[in-house]
């Protein structure tokens, strides 16, 4: 069942993602995104990051897509058809790239070796044994809100100073 | 948290960060009293936001003197608690109330008085302090952007002004794309090290083989910096933006944006990446030399004082970076010493430049500035004081700042430092003195227009910046004890040992008895 689910939302995850890429509609191509994300959010729960999963529903799936709707509505992009604007040489380059990307980690993973200890990273994985002491919630919420508790404030001053810069460059006229 | 340190708990929090918290609220309580006070008129706002943010920078450094009874942060704090944070947060509270005293006067001319603005210069007083006394770079990186964000809009903040808009937009540009390099070369540095704290991140450095992961994380942040810091070559934005800002918005960016990313620099550097100096030592060797030849060259083709004051202040960056290449005891101290000096002349300069540009900031060009110095001898007076400090002659406190340079530069065996510091200082006398020429040698013709008239709060800012660089540089002991002393957590030393700098000449200061940090700290912001 598992498996099965997997394969299905991989498969939807990847020809959505394909759709959102090649649509020629702006509008088709952010409601194929929208699929994109919900069939991650699904992804997620099958790895039992049911958090992780809600918050992608709700931030990006919600509010996220709503604002790419707002700009498409609001620029009036909702009939034009675009152009395609990328030159034989970019999309030759972004082939090659991908391509390359793909057959190191193809690579990298046949060979055994994990990709990111291979380069000096941490080879001890905290994440595993914090999710089996406190859960997935438990693990964001526990750092959230005793380890990082001043950055997670700051946090929230930073939105302030977001607001107040956005409505003083805004203002209707000058006082 | 789990460490049994004095601040880790929530409530040690609150008393470690307590100058922060103060700033915030002040900055809040002139948000509303604004609302209030102007309710549906859109006039200009009062007298009290004015007062009311002076006094929250004022309590905010008392707060600050608090700060030094604190004994060291745990290791697993996410502040420091040490003398250097101590003297970065005065810095950059003096290079604040320096700010608002000059941008009364400004922003009454310009008819820009609205609250927001004054709001808007403590919050990012905020982010300065936080992103120069964490020891997290999480924090790090939120107290950098909350500064960038409150300074990007106080760039833009006169938007009738298509120069003002233009400098607020490309000086946002540069910075989400800095901050962009910044947070990568984070998350590298976490991959290499399983942490972001900068104390454990050292010792994990230590002891393992750092990889290409860690030498990646450190060339990114060090990009994300050189930014911020405006070090060449990645400085393109700084002479626009400065020029094109508010010109009391321009001075408090060159001395407080500067102060705290460069000491937020040194921190990271020392601190975290201090047991694998060969992956950066290099690099910003080269920025130092890069940052005081470059700029320096350009200005002496500016005809435009802001613009000139502009390069001047990203060569400023050059001799701080001299600092930081030498590290240890001595290149902190002579860092934050400068730095002091730097705050009060750079901002002192800027102030005197928009008095003489008149409305709209029109006339700062060299030929503005002809006879000054018979039209209006204390303003020419000041602003001379001012260009021999920033030039660097005795005795200012300029020429006390640059000789503490040399000597750390000397102290860390890096004597080509040095001999570029002293070259490229020479050079920049000509574009220093060409100002101070024109203002007393060269006569007015009728056309040059009268400068504005100054107000109380722009004379008492002018006494207060002349009276600091002429104290630093007739009698540094007291501020340079106080600079020397200043402990980081942490920090390791550098990799050539200073026992020669102690003995070199010009040591004079390691003899004498220390002062109490508070008070020379105090003394040196007066």
């Amino acid at each position: 069942m598992t498996e099965f689910l997997f394969f299905l939302l991989s498969a939807a995850a990847l020809l959505s993602a394909v759709f959102v890429v090649v649509s020629r509609k702006p509008v088709a191509s952010v409601m194929f995104l929208i699929v994109t994300l919900f069939s991650l959010a699904g992804l997620f729960v099958l790895l039992e990051a049911h958090f992780l999963a809600a918050v992608q529903v709700i931030v990006y799936a919600g509010a996220i897509m709503v604002l790419f709707l707002f700009v498409v509505m609001l620029l009036n992009l909702g009939h034009v058809e675009l152009p395609d604007f990328r030159s034989a040489m970019a999309r030759l380059l972004a082939g090659a790239f991908g391509i390359a990307l793909a057959a190191f980690t193809a690579w990298t993973l046949l060979n055994g070796s994990d990709p990111l200890t291979a380069y000096g990273a941490s080879a001890a994985d905290p994440i595993q044994s914090v999710l089996k002491a406190r859960g997935a919630i438990g693990a964001l919420a526990v750092p959230l809100f005793r380890t990082y508790l001043v950055p997670f404030e700051v946090t929230s001053l930073l939105l302030l100073v977001a607001i107040i810069g956005s409505v003083v460059l805004a203002r209707k006229e000058a006082p | 948290m789990s460490g049994a340190s004095d601040v880790a708990g929530q409530v040690g929090y609150l008393r470690a960060l307590l100058p922060e918290i103060v700033l915030t609220v002040s900055a809040l309580v002139v948000l509303l009293v604004d609302v209030f006070q102007r309710g549906e008129h859109r006039g200009p706002s009062g007298s009290s936001v004015r007062w009311l943010s002076v006094i929250g920078v004022l309590l905010a450094a008392a707060a600050n003197v608090t700060l030094i009874s604190l004994g060291p942060a745990g290791p697993d704090a996410l502040v420091a608690l040490d003398g250097f944070r101590v003297l970065a947060n005065f810095i950059i509270l003096g290079a604040t109330l320096l700010g608002l005293l000059f941008a009364f006067d400004y922003l009454k001319r310009e008819g820009l008085e609205i609250g927001e603005f004054y709001a808007l210069l403590l919050l990012a007083s905020v982010g300065m302090m936080i992103l120069s006394g964490a020891q997290d770079l999480v924090l790090i990186f939120l107290g950098l952007e909350m500064m960038s964000i409150s300074v990007y809009v106080l760039t833009a903040f006169n938007r009738e002004d298509p120069r003002s808009a233009e400098a607020g937009l490309k000086y946002f540009l540069i910075g989400a794309f800095a901050s962009a390099f910044f947070i990568y070369g984070v998350a590298l540095l976490y991959g290499a090290t399983g942490t972001t704290h900068l104390v454990r991140m050292a010792s994990v450095l230590s002891h393992g083989h750092p990889g290409l992961l860690t030498a990646g994380g450190a060339g990114l942040l060090l990009i994300g910096f050189g930014f911020k810091v405006s070090a060449v070559p990645f400085h393109a934005w700084a002479p626009d933006a400065y020029q094109g800002a508010p010109t009391p918005v321009t001075g408090y960016m060159a001395s407080g944006v500067k102060a705290a990313a460069m000491l937020a620099l040194f921190r990271v550097l020392w601190v975290s990446l201090g047991s694998v100096q060969g992956y950066w030592h290099g690099t910003i060797w080269w920025l130092a030399v890069l940052t005081m030849v470059v700029p320096n060259l350009v200005a002496l083709v500016q005809d435009d004082v802001k613009r000139m004051l502009a390069y001047s202040s990203v060569a400023h960056a050059g001799y701080l970076l001299v600092g930081v290449a030498a590290g240890g005891p001595l290149g902190r101290g002579a860092a934050l010493f400068y730095l002091v000096v730097y705050t009060l002349m750079t901002v002192g300069a800027f102030a005197v430049v928009y008095v003489v540009a008149g409305k709209g900031d029109r006339h700062s060009h060299l030929a503005d500035f002809r006879g000054l110095g018979w039209r209006r001898p204390w303003l020419a007076g000041a602003l001379g004081i001012f260009l021999l400090s920033l030039a660097g002659f005795p005795p200012t406190g300029g020429f006390v700042g640059k000789l503490y340079l040399l000597r750390a530069a000397v102290g860390s065996h890096q004597p080509g430092l040095a001999v570029i510091l002293v070259l490229t200082s020479l050079v920049a006398y000509y574009y220093y003195l060409r100002v101070v020429w024109k203002m007393y040698f060269e006569d007015a013709p009728a056309d040059v227009p009268e400068p504005d008239v100054t107000g109380r709060a722009f004379r008492f800012g002018a006494v207060l910046c002349v009276a600091g660089i002429l104290v630093a540089g007739l009698v540094p002991g007291p501020a340079v004890d106080a600079a020397g002393s200043a402990g980081l957590t942490g920090a390791s030393a550098p990799s050539v040992d200073e026992s020669v700098a102690s003995t070199a000449p010009g040591a004079r200061q390691d003899a004498k008895p220390r002062t109490h940090p508070r008070r020379a700290a105090a003394r040196a912001q007066e």
